[in-house]
């Protein structure tokens, strides 16, 4: 790598070192001001990671994972803990598509719009499950509990059309069979 | 681990998943219809299980099928050679069992006293 | 004594048809009858047709049954287990031969597959390490540390032909050695499974199936060009295969055949996992490397290439799973056996994902120079519904599409560029005569332009630019000239972009409208879409003549603009509001929806007057 990305006396483009030795260098950090637990759960994952910057994206995941999005304040905290940037940070997690800077449903609903998908009629499921749910597609059910989002393509192209629903994968839910899978299937997550 | 080591942990997990590569020298089916069943042909199935377990043998796996057509001289067993031998076994009790693990599929004599009917490769051959 | 195996597929595909529901019912079912120190149930990786899941394979017959759902069990162990007679109601049928199916050595799905990558793949447990070694399994690692140089490997490899299975086809013994021969330290290698082309599913199906190969081939290629330490990238929608992988570098290491000194030699090596976020361009090698780095994923311009400066500046290597995973059975059963099969410039086998409009859709494994006419009428089972074959997408967006006139030709590298399209991955995605061309060219160039990194204005404004044209000709609105501009606009994509996702870009487009330009230009003259796909140019009527006046279309639609014919018991659409979803035409039971594309010569039939639905609001008709 010629250049670093930002301009930081941390060295992005050194190498790992090898982690999950217990005897880290880094200071312990104090916990969040909040005393929320999930940020003590987040300290043990960078601590995982020896706070390397090269494991950044993966601090993301399991900050994404526990709070569900990725808060400023959560950026800001992980910034300061990786000794990183927070532009460097901020400009990781928007690049992408996986992190989520604004509160999501309790559920994502990820329909499907892979080729395999979309020669089946991915566009008219995104439409009907939006109309059954009465949200657009990047929106939230007013309950919270489900959100609407679009996938690449899942990799389950012999089940198409295809939705996951949290971590569960629906298949051949082809556009008539939407109103019915959301009147009984996602019931089940109410 | 070295080597040989690996070697020795591959024979030992071969035994686990023998049964997938389907080439094991004998067959044996056991005759589980109505009356195979109500001869006790599932109890002498247990048995042989575990004697074949008890002796070690490898080269053997055991299915279950329909009526044979032996219906008066259940428990019918036959034993299927890969070579296309075939012999068949009547009346079949639990000694009995334990005798055919023990002579025909380990050591690979037929077991005279018990057997009914037996096709040579030949003959099977010209059957086909 | 175990005598009987039930294979039960445990990968994405199934599980979601619930195969997890059929292995406890089975579990449950094998207990009632006592069954269950005689038979043996055993999770495996994807068997390659997740479309008739849940599936399982019953040894030592060999019985294949399909849509296995825990409600048939009791049936199944009743009919199979305890009668020992196949339980019919779950045989699958071959759509070649119209037969049912007993084993899968009788279907022709699987018995014309040669199966090398995926030997292992729905025979093993996948995370059941000792059913690898069973199947010879790390022991190509250890011949080669204790019997190879690391020259020696790569001469092996060069003999091969091995060329690497991520779509470009550079020969990977050429790879490794200019890797060799780099002198910088330390060195790294990498798995790339961020398998982000749509339509593609191979590498998941390797990964969830037998993880295990890939470490293999990870560990042998590390000590062929001198490296200690690699990284395996994959992408985080695949939650089961990065599950197994992590099991599988767990078991691993407990068994020695990763860490220090492997097999009592000097070589270390440590594999580790980096999950990626959702982002195409990470597949793009050096968009790879900045993102295991944990940062933007943007490429890079090569050179330097990779092995020159690579990860953390050092010289890496990059080979996709399934050139990872081809690497044991080379060193297992010899370059000279692996070079047999094949074509003449591409050796081996290649793992091909079917879908799209195809009976057998699914993963299937066969030697380089198969046709694609094999592929689709003989593996695939031909088209369902007896619709008409239209044109195979091979490549996802970087690929083109194929007409029927070209599918005889081989698939390998060579033949498919000269056709305008990529081997890519190996997704083959088939569509019927109810796929609108235009419509395919403009989904793959919205993908490729949401995925653009943003960083080089050819992909970010070029792809932009093409996909507003293409959004106008499939809204009715093209203009004359519009094929011209997208031919223009196309050419200097392709030319100045910076990395591989923004120079094949245009391929889709290049090659609908190499075969099936008559289509842009119905779009664009006649407003007229062929395969009534693109909404815009679609009309909906009821045919007054079939309607019953049952009213479901009044209700199933979304903008409220089907109304009865005052007097009479008939719906009438209203088309000026109507959005063209077709939710109608999905519920309506007697087949009185016609959806038409005409152009704008049609005329609408006289609008006859209305009366009010009671409880509906009437749509303000513009």
């Amino acid at each position: 790598m010629s250049k670093p990305v930002a301009t930081s006396t941390t060295s992005i483009t050194a190498p790992p070192r090898t982690h999950g030795s217990s005897e880290s260098t880094a200071p312990m950090l104090p916990h969040h001001p909040s005393g929320d637990q999930r940020f003590a759960q987040l300290d043990q994952t960078m601590q995982h990671y020896n706070y390397e910057p090269t494991a950044l994206i993966q601090v993301l995941h399991a900050a994404q994972h526990s709070f569900g999005y990725l808060a400023l304040d959560v950026l800001r905290y992980i910034a300061s803990a990786m000794k990183l940037p927070l532009a460097h940070v901020y400009g990781v997690t928007t690049f992408y598509n996986f992190f989520s800077l604004v509160p999501r449903g309790k559920y994502q609903i990820m329909v499907c719009t892979g080729t395999t998908c979309h020669v089946r009629g991915a566009a008219t499921v995104v439409e009907r499950v939006g109309q059954q749910l009465g949200i657009k597609q990047g929106e939230t059910t007013k309950d919270g509990l489900f959100s609407l989002q679009t996938a690449r393509c899942i990799g389950a192209c012999a089940l198409a059309p295809a939705i996951t629903v949290g971590d569960d994968v629906y298949g051949k839910l082809s556009p008539d069979k939407i109103p019915r899978f959301c009147q009984k299937e996602l019931k089940k997550y109410v | 681990m070295n080597l040989d080591e690996l070697k020795k942990l591959k024979e030992k997990a071969q035994r686990q998943v023998a049964l997938r590569e389907g080439n094991k020298k004998y067959r044996v089916v056991f005759s589980m219809g109505t009356s195979g069943i109500a001869a006790g042909a599932r109890e002498i199935m247990t048995t042989m299980l575990d004697e074949i377990d008890k002796r070690g043998i490898e080269n053997v796996e055991v299915a279950v099928t329909g009526e044979i057509g032996l219906v008066d001289a259940e428990p019918v067993i036959r034993i299927e050679e890969r070579s296309g031998e075939k012999v068949t076994y009547a009346k079949v009790n639990a000694d009995a069992a334990r005798k055919i693990v023990s002579e025909h599929l380990q050591k690979g004599k037929v077991v005279d006293g018990l057997a009914v009917g037996k096709v040579k490769q030949k003959e099977a051959e010209r059957l086909k | 004594m175990i005598r009987t195996h039930v294979l039960v597929c445990t990968g994405t595909g199934c599980t979601s048809s619930g195969s997890l529901a059929t292995r406890d019912a089975l579990l449950a079912e094998l207990k009632k009858h006592g069954l269950d120190n005689e038979i043996e149930i055993v999770e495996t990786g994807c068997m390659g047709r997740c479309d008739l899941g849940p599936v399982s394979l019953v040894h030592p017959d060999g019985t294949f049954y399909k849509n296995v759902l825990a409600a048939e069990v009791p049936k199944l162990v009743e009919e199979h287990f305890l009668k020992g007679r196949p339980y019919k109601k779950l045989l699958p049928e071959d759509p070649t031969t119209h037969n049912a199916v007993l084993t899968q050595a009788d279907f022709t799905f699987f018995n014309r597959q040669l199966r090398i990558v995926r030997d292992n793949c729905g025979v093993i447990d996948p995370e059941n390490i000792e059913e690898y070694i069973a199947r010879d399994g790390y022991l190509a690692l250890g011949k080669v540390l204790t019997e190879m140089k690391p020259e020696q490997v790569i001469t092996e490899i060069k003999a091969s032909s091995l060329r690497g299975r991520g779509g470009a086809g550079f020969p990977t013994g050429k790879k490794w050695e200019i890797m060799r021969k780099a002198s910088d330290f330390p060195k790294y290698v990498v798995c790339n499974a961020d398998e982000g082309d749509p339509g593609a599913f191979m590498n998941r199906s390797v990964l969830e199936g037998d993880p295990h190969s890939v470490i293999e081939g990870m560990a042998i290629g590390a000590y062929a060009m001198g490296a200690s330490r690699g990284f395996v990238y994959i992408r985080a929608e695949y939650g089961l295969a990065v599950k197994r992988l992590h099991i599988a570098i767990e078991q691993a290491y407990k068994y020695g055949f990763l860490g220090k000194q492997l097999f009592g030699t000097n070589f270390d090596f440590d594999v580790e996992v980096r999950i990626g976020a959702g982002a195409f361009v990470c597949g793009e090698e050096t968009a790879l490397m900045r993102s295991v780095e944990g940062r933007r994923g943007q490429p890079q311009p090569r050179p330097p290439f990779p092995a020159q400066r690579g990860l953390w500046g050092k010289p890496t290597n990059i080979n996709n799973v399934e050139t990872w995973a081809t690497i044991r059975p080379i060193m297992l059963k010899g370059a000279k056996w692996f070079a047999s099969i094949g074509t003449e410039k591409t050796k081996g086998t290649k793992v091909f994902c079917l879908a799209g409009k195809i009976n057998n859709t699914g993963v299937a494994e066969l030697p380089y120079g198969t046709t694609l006419r094999e592929m689709i009428f003989e593996v695939g089972g031909g088209i369902p519904n007896g619709k008409k074959f239209k044109a195979v997408q091979t490549g996802g967006p970087s690929g083109g599409v194929i007409p029927e006139q070209h599918i005889d030709e081989p698939i390998d590298y060579e033949s498919l560029q000269k056709l305008g399209s990529i081997m890519g991955s190996g997704g083959l995605v088939v569509m019927d005569e109810d796929s609108c061309m235009v419509d395919v060219a403009r989904f793959f160039l919205e993908f490729c332009c949401d995925e653009s990194c943003g960083k080089c204005p050819p992909c970010r404004v070029g792809t932009r630019q093409m996909l507003n044209i293409l959004d106008r000709i499939s809204k009715g609105e093209g203009e004359p000239d519009d094929i011209g501009k997208l031919q223009d606009l196309a050419a200097m994509v392709k030319d100045t972009s910076l990395c591989g996702l923004g120079q094949t870009a245009p391929n889709p487009v290049l090659t609908t409208l190499r075969y099936f330009r008559q289509e842009y230009e119905a779009h664009i003259h006649d407003k007229r879409c062929p395969a009534q796909v693109c909404r815009d140019l679609l009309s909906f009527t009821i045919n007054q003549e079939k309607c019953v006046g049952c009213s479901v279309c009044a209700r199933s639609c979304p903008v409220n603009t089907i109304f009865k014919v005052k007097g009479q018991k008939k719906y009438f659409i209203v088309e000026e509001d109507c959005i063209h979803c077709g939710a109608c035409l999905d519920t309506c039971k007697f087949d009185s929806i016609i959806k038409a594309s005409e152009g704008p010569s049609h005329t609408a039939p006289p609008k006859p007057e209305f009366e009010p639905i009671p409880g509906r609001k009437m749509a303000v008709t513009r």
